[in-house]
């Protein structure tokens, strides 16, 4: 192409752009004609035939158009709907309980019969797996949503994403995504969980939590006690009380929780009316449909704390009666009237003990499962009170049972021992040891009398006593028995060791100088012995001895 | 349409073309196959590596099959007949010579992939030397079919597919927003919920758009594009591979949602959609191109002839062979019509 054809064409394309000015018509008739031109090359039937093909395309492209219409606040909306369709909060956040209520329990000390049963639903992991994704997308959209946060939080919790859960779980319990005390009672929860699994945890962490949670009317009210009963045992009683009275102006029921601690703390006048709160609450619940144990326990524990035990018997009566299953029901009446017997008891003159027994029969007769009533049998017999009959039963059942405590078991054998029944004082001291084999009270007596029966049995005394020792080292009590021991084994130098080891750890021990008085006699240690017998004298002087040596 | 134009005018017409190829001269130089051939196997034993890495995957081995049969159908409508000029002559050995230095300095570099373009070249030279009744521009375009494998690496290499990607998961995101199937977006991974394939990723299955590029190429091969429907065509495959892999996502997601039951993305639904797709490419390709025709040179108006000229630059008409209809056709129907509506 030569430079005056470019010429030529540059200047032919400007007269044809200047057509636009001075012959709109022209050019609209130019357009015209090549449309038509076009129109008459087009092949119809390809166009038509082709023609769905393209729609299919566009309409994949227009449908993803109208899809940027959509307003955020609304798919925020849509997403919430489906998620808490398919699987309400409150579900997962008794799944999550659930979880934790066996750990919770232990904590609080509650016995199996007081757990919760939660009543969960099964949820298929398709479910958790579109719960789970709901709230990503809810998130995705808005990223700061409390309500999403949360229940990826807890589905992370029930779905195995354990450590997923917790970062998020005490994210929210930060605060990240402003106050969520749900958060925070799953957090206490979850750090006594750690605790009973042997974990170390952060206290501050713990109080904190508990603090937040407590705020919240929503949360397991038995976090809100433990809150109370945590600031009690660290000291800040009205710190307490301010927690527990906060609990129980939401929940009435928590009234009982506010009277225990102001029977704790002995404000009698507060502990009644808060204890006349719970009789009100509970008793609205009783015969009902709707009754549980725990509504008749409450009104019966409240009666018992104002002393009104009578009434609080009759209460539990009626409970047994309309309903004979139940064992705290049980226990709890056999405690009443164990209560009843021990308020019987008085001193008189025809006697140095008198009491209504039949009480404390009644009492095993309801509950002879009851550990409380073995434990009053055995103190009878330190004051030489033989139990009647039925009670020697109830007793010897419980032992049989296994459900004598170790105090009990120490109380009889102490009672055996008054009565001069070595075997049976043995036998228990025993048990108690079987119970708990670092109880050093029953290992010392042991001891003792297993030395005093036998000369055979001074090898076990011995080595009884050393445990003892190794439990308890420097124990003047202790000591003297291993000083009675070694003198049966004719040992009284040793003895004398032991001896002195006791006076010096407990200097007001004039028995066991006694004792080594005699050892030393025994040892020919005369001058000794005449320096400790001083002593022992001096010692013995009575006040107005003493009185009267200071006038002199 | 009726063609009135009598058909012993054809036949004649044919005749004398045929009459007309039959005086000239078809060479035929045994030496520019044994050349081609030569080069071709030095370039396979260089490329080695990257040849079977090609042809490893499916989705590689259907783009070339594709583009294989669409030069195929280029070369049965090509007019072969012609004498070799000394412009022709002389690019031809130039082709073949770079040709030569492409391999080597693959060979020598170490990047098999270079014998791709080598490739390309020996076949514009054979196409130079072999089809003449075409120009060397026709000869040139269908020779760089065989560097195709080559461009796509080097487009994967760059990032193009990410990109691409990250375009795909935009759309199947929004569908599955528009048709309230939710899920969610991770960088470039989507996760649907309850029903379907716990997550669909793009990444490791991504390069079935090889496959649909080898279809536009088979288009682009097969009905003579020039550059600017070409360019559609292309983009048209990339366009449809989109919207058919993101609308066959939110179908699953969908139908596992209504039937929970999990979906998996398999070999087998792969397939099924380059199917739907090889036929939605070609039919909406065939669509497009009805629209591009050119206007006849009876309807341009002298008054303002700019805007039919410009659209037929933009949709220039490639030379046609016996093999496609012949337009003058048509305006012969008219003018006789015409004529017959003057007469009446």
């Amino acid at each position: 192409m030569g430079t005056s054809e470019l010429y030529e064409g540059a200047v032919w394309l400007g007269r044809e752009f200047l057509k636009f000015f001075y012959s709109p018509t022209g050019v609209a008739g130019g357009m015209l004609d090549a449309f038509r031109g076009w129109k008459f090359s087009r092949s119809w039937v390809r166009f038509w035939f082709h023609l769905p093909s393209l729609v299919l395309l566009a309409s994949v492209y227009l449908t993803f158009a109208f899809s940027n219409f959509g307003r955020e606040d609304s798919r925020i909306q849509l997403f919430s709907v489906e998620s808490q369709g398919r699987c309400p909060t409150k579900l997962i956040e008794d799944i999550c309980d659930q979880m934790h209520e066996d750990d919770f329990a232990t904590v609080l000390g509650l016995p199996d019969t007081e757990k919760i049963d939660y009543k969960i639903v099964a949820i298929s992991d398709l479910t958790k797996r579109y719960v789970e994704l709901l709230s990503k997308r809810i998130l995705s959209i808005q990223s700061r949503n409390l309500v999403a946060q949360y229940r990826l939080g807890l589905i992370y919790n029930i779905h195995g994403k354990a450590e997923e859960g917790f970062s998020k779980m005490k994210e929210l319990a930060n605060g990240a995504f402003g106050d969520c005390p749900q958060a925070n009672a799953w957090m206490v929860k979850e750090l006594l969980r750690q605790k009973v699994a042997g974990a170390e945890i952060s206290n501050q962490e713990l109080l904190s939590n508990l603090e937040k949670a407590s705020k919240s009317r929503d949360v397991d009210f038995r976090l809100v006690s433990f809150y109370a009963k945590v600031l009690e045992e660290s000291g800040e009683t009205l710190k307490a009380i301010a927690v527990s009275k906060q609990a129980a102006a939401v929940r009435p029921e928590l009234n009982l929780e506010l009277a225990r601690l102001y029977s704790r703390v002995g404000y009698q006048s507060e502990m009644r009316s808060a204890a006349s709160v719970v009789e009100d609450v509970f008793i609205k619940k009783l015969n009902s449909p709707q009754e549980k144990e725990t509504d008749r326990l409450a009104v019966a524990e409240a009666r018992k704390m104002t002393n009104r035990l009578e009434q609080a018997a009759e209460i539990l009566t009626e409970g047994l009666l309309n309903k004979s299953t139940g064992p705290a029901i049980r226990r709890e009446l056999s405690e009443v009237l164990r209560l009843i017997y021990v308020n019987s008891i008085a001193k008189t003159e025809a006697g140095p003990y008198q009491a209504d027994i039949s009480q404390l029969e009644k009492a095993g007769e309801v509950d002879p499962l009851n550990p409380n009533i073995s434990s009053e049998i055995a103190k009878l017999l330190p004051l030489k009170i033989k139990p009647s009959k039925k009670l020697m039963e109830i007793l010897k059942q419980q032992i049989e049972g296994g459900v004598t405590s170790v105090s009990a078991h120490i109380l009889l054998a102490e009672g055996y021992f008054a009565f001069g029944n070595m075997k049976e004082a043995m036998r228990n001291w025993e048990l108690a040891l079987a119970k708990d084999p670092n109880n050093i009270s029953a290992m010392n007596n042991l001891a003792l009398v297993l030395a005093k029966t036998s000369d055979t049995n001074v090898d076990r005394s011995l080595s009884l006593l050393n445990k003892a020792l190794t439990l308890l080292p420097g124990n003047a009590e202790v000591l003297d028995s291993l000083g009675d021991v070694l003198m049966i084994a004719n040992r009284p130098r040793d003895a004398i060791n032991k001896y002195e080891l006791a006076i010096r750890n407990d200097t007001t021990r004039n028995e066991t100088r006694k004792k080594l008085l005699s050892a030393y006699e025994r040892n020919g240690m005369d001058d000794m012995a005449k320096a400790l017998k001083k002593v022992i004298e001096n010692m013995e002087k009575t006040p107005a001895d003493e009185q009267a040596n200071v006038k002199e | 349409m009726k063609n009135t134009v009598p058909v012993a005018a054809i036949t004649l017409e044919l005749d004398e073309n045929k009459a007309q190829s039959l005086k000239r001269s078809r060479p035929h130089h045994l030496w520019v196959e044994a050349l081609s051939i030569a080069l071709l196997i030095a370039a396979a034993f260089v490329g080695i590596d990257f040849w079977s890495d090609w042809f490893s995957s499916i989705d590689r081995v259907i783009c070339s099959v594709c583009v294989l049969i669409g030069l195929f159908v280029a070369f049965v409508r090509s007019d072969w007949i012609g004498e070799i000029s000394r412009r022709r002559f002389v690019l031809g050995i130039s082709l073949f010579t770079a040709a030569a230095i492409v391999i080597f300095l693959s060979h020598n570099l170490g990047r098999p992939k270079m014998t791709g373009i080598g490739c390309g070249l020996i076949l514009a030279g054979w196409c130079t030397f072999r089809i003449l009744g075409e120009s060397v521009h026709h000869s040139l375009s269908l020779g760089l079919v065989f560097a195709i494998p080559a461009a796509i690496d080097a487009i994967a290499a760059r990032g193009a597919f990410l990109w691409l990607e990250t375009l795909a998961i935009t759309l199947t995101s929004g569908l599955a927003d528009a048709a309230e199937q939710s899920h969610v977006r991770e960088g470039n991974k989507l996760i649907f919920g309850l029903g379907i394939a716990d997550q669909f990723e793009c990444l490791g299955r991504w390069d079935s758009v090889v496959s649909f590029f080898g279809i536009a190429v088979f288009c682009v091969l097969a009905f003579r594009r020039c550059l600017v429907s070409g360019a559609l065509t292309l983009a048209l495959s990339g366009i449809v591979w989109i919207a058919v892999r993101g609308a066959a996502w939110v179908a699953l997601a969908w139908l596992g949602n209504r039937n929970g039951v999990w979906y998996e993305w398999s070999a087998g639904l792969e397939v099924g959609l380059f199917l739907i797709a090889l036929v939605l490419v070609v039919s909406i390709d065939q669509f497009l191109s009805a629209l591009l025709e050119p206007i006849p040179f009876e309807f341009i108006n002298a008054d303002f002839p700019l805007f039919a000229y410009l659209w037929n630059w933009m949709c220039r008409l490639p030379r046609l062979t016996l093999s496609i209809p012949v337009r003058e056709d048509d305006f012969t129907e008219l003018t006789d019509q015409s004529q017959l509506e003057i007469e009446a």
